[in-house]
């Protein structure tokens, strides 16, 4: 057998779905991600090893001078809604009963939509509780890290975060459609954030093997400068990573690195002050000790 | 005119059965045969080749799915056209779609050899499991030869989505492949 044989072999498939690729346009969802309120980095090309289906590769980079973006792409594994904790699901039935209890102008003018609540907790481990799924984070144990809100900002005046944030959103029957952790942690005045998201079978189309193709990135309202490349992780898999600086003064130079494990989609975003070479020099350090953390 | 009336022609053998569907679906199928059999001139043959092949096998046969049936008879005959052996110039497009599906053929299954049907079956199988953007990203690759580019405007996306989408496919084909080589 030969990709010839597979190329003719096409021809027996059933017809309806010949038709249909003929006739039929896939549904088209807005892109998921919000508006990178710092840099992000920017997504360098991952090759990725041919049987690895796990695995995070990227797309487009942008640079315009009103928006610039890039885009990542990853196979994931779905997470069974059943996994998620009661207490996520109850959260989720109860956020939806509420918007519904609502009159229609309350709703009309509430600034939340419904179905996406989050939690705070001090810890890791106390967000993987109430999740009731427990994907790992050696950097909770990292003592050369302390310990942030989870936008990477310190305690003070200004902080009103806790250390890590579940976000999660859900559709009216209580079903959980994504779910994510998010933490923060300081190095100096080095900000890192480290964010792994889930997915369960209501989040979109799944293949026969469970696993979930995504698409993510960031926007920016500006120019922004990206390069991208790639970081060999201890387990052999390569993180993506993107580099990204914004063309007006005063800015910053943002690192973001995707990576899969445990068949989950990570993004390790680290952000430190401009300053030339130097910076990205210490960011990238940064990051590259954050990254070989993950044994 | 509706396809039903199309084949009712067809099977009255009335006269105004090609001209009816090739009004319907000739344009189409001329594209995918030209891009198959790689020049305008064969293509047309195919095209009129698959005409012929339906007024002959109508009745008895009696398509559920007039445009596929079409299709495929279409496509086989552009395969046909094309001589792997002897020919001196062949369809760029075909080999571009021949080299990318090769990473699909588990390294287990290459000295077995391909039994059409059977195969065939196998993909539609492998087919319905997927996410219907990779479904349709896939058949419009490798079963009309679209090019990459194409398949973005069609669908609104960019090369590098179309790209990924299409190595994650062929990715999981050749898994599927290689789980069910074991049983076939």
């Amino acid at each position: 057998m030969n990709g010839r044989d597979l190329l003719e072999a096409l021809g027996q498939v059933d017809g309806a779905l010949v038709e249909a690729a003929e006739s039929r346009r896939p549904c088209r969802r807005p892109r998921p991600w919000l508006l990178a309120a710092c840099i992000c980095l920017v997504l360098a090309g991952t090759a990725c090893a041919v049987g690895t289906l796990w695995g995070v590769q990227i797309g487009e980079l942008s640079t315009g001078e009103e928006e610039s973006s890039y885009s990542v792409y990853g196979t994931v594994r779905t997470v069974p809604d059943a996994n998620f904790s009661q207490e996520l699901h109850q959260i989720l039935e109860d956020d939806w009963a509420d918007w519904w209890a609502k009159s229609l102008p309350e709703r009309m003018l509430s600034s939340t939509l419904p179905g996406a609540p989050y939690r705070e907790y001090e810890t890791w481990v106390e967000g993987t509780a109430f999740l009731g799924v427990e994907p790992a984070n050696p950097l909770e144990e990292a003592d050369w890290l302390e310990r942030a809100a989870s936008d990477g900002t310190l305690e003070g005046a200004q902080m009103v975060m806790k250390h890590c944030r579940v976000s999660f959103r859900g559709n009216e029957n209580g079903r959980v459609e994504t779910a994510s952790l998010r933490a923060g942690y300081r190095s100096g005045d080095i900000r890192v954030t480290l964010r792994v998201e889930l997915r369960t079978e209501y989040a979109g189309e799944t293949a026969g093997d469970g696993s979930q193709d995504i698409e993510t990135g960031a926007v920016w309202p500006e120019a922004v400068n990206m390069t991208s490349n790639s970081f060999a992780m201890p387990d052999g898999q390569a993180a993506a990573l993107v580099i990204s600086q914004p063309r007006r003064e005063d800015s910053y130079v943002s690192i973001d690195a995707y990576f899969i494990r445990d068949g989950l989609l990570y993004s390790l975003d680290v952000v430190g002050p401009d300053g030339g070479d130097e910076a990205v020099a210490a960011v990238r350090a940064v990051l590259e000790q954050a990254l070989n953390c993950f044994e | 005119m509706e396809d039903q009336q199309i084949i009712e022609l067809f099977w009255n053998r009335d006269d105004g059965a090609i001209p009816a569907a090739q009004e319907k679906y000739g344009g189409r199928l001329l594209r995918l045969a030209e891009r198959l059999a790689g020049s305008r001139e064969d293509g047309e043959e195919c095209v009129n080749d698959t005409f012929l092949n339906a007024w002959n096998a109508i009745p008895p046969e009696r398509p559920r799915l007039l445009f596929a049936w079409l299709a495929k008879v279409c496509r086989n005959l552009a395969f046909d056209r094309l001589d792997w052996k002897k020919a001196e110039k062949r369809s760029g497009e075909v080999v571009a779609l021949t080299a990318e599906l090769e990473s699909c053929v588990p390294d287990g299954l290459r000295e077995r050899e391909a039994a059409g049907r059977e195969l065939g079956e196998l993909l539609t199988a492998f087919l319905e499991t997927q996410p219907e953007t990779a479904r349709l990203v896939f058949l419009r690759r490798y079963w009309y030869g679209d090019s990459i580019r194409e398949i973005g405007e069609r669908y609104g996306y960019g090369e590098s989505k179309v790209k990924v989408t299409l190595l994650r496919t062929r990715e999981r084909l050749r898994a599927y492949l290689e789980k069910e080589g074991i049983t076939v």
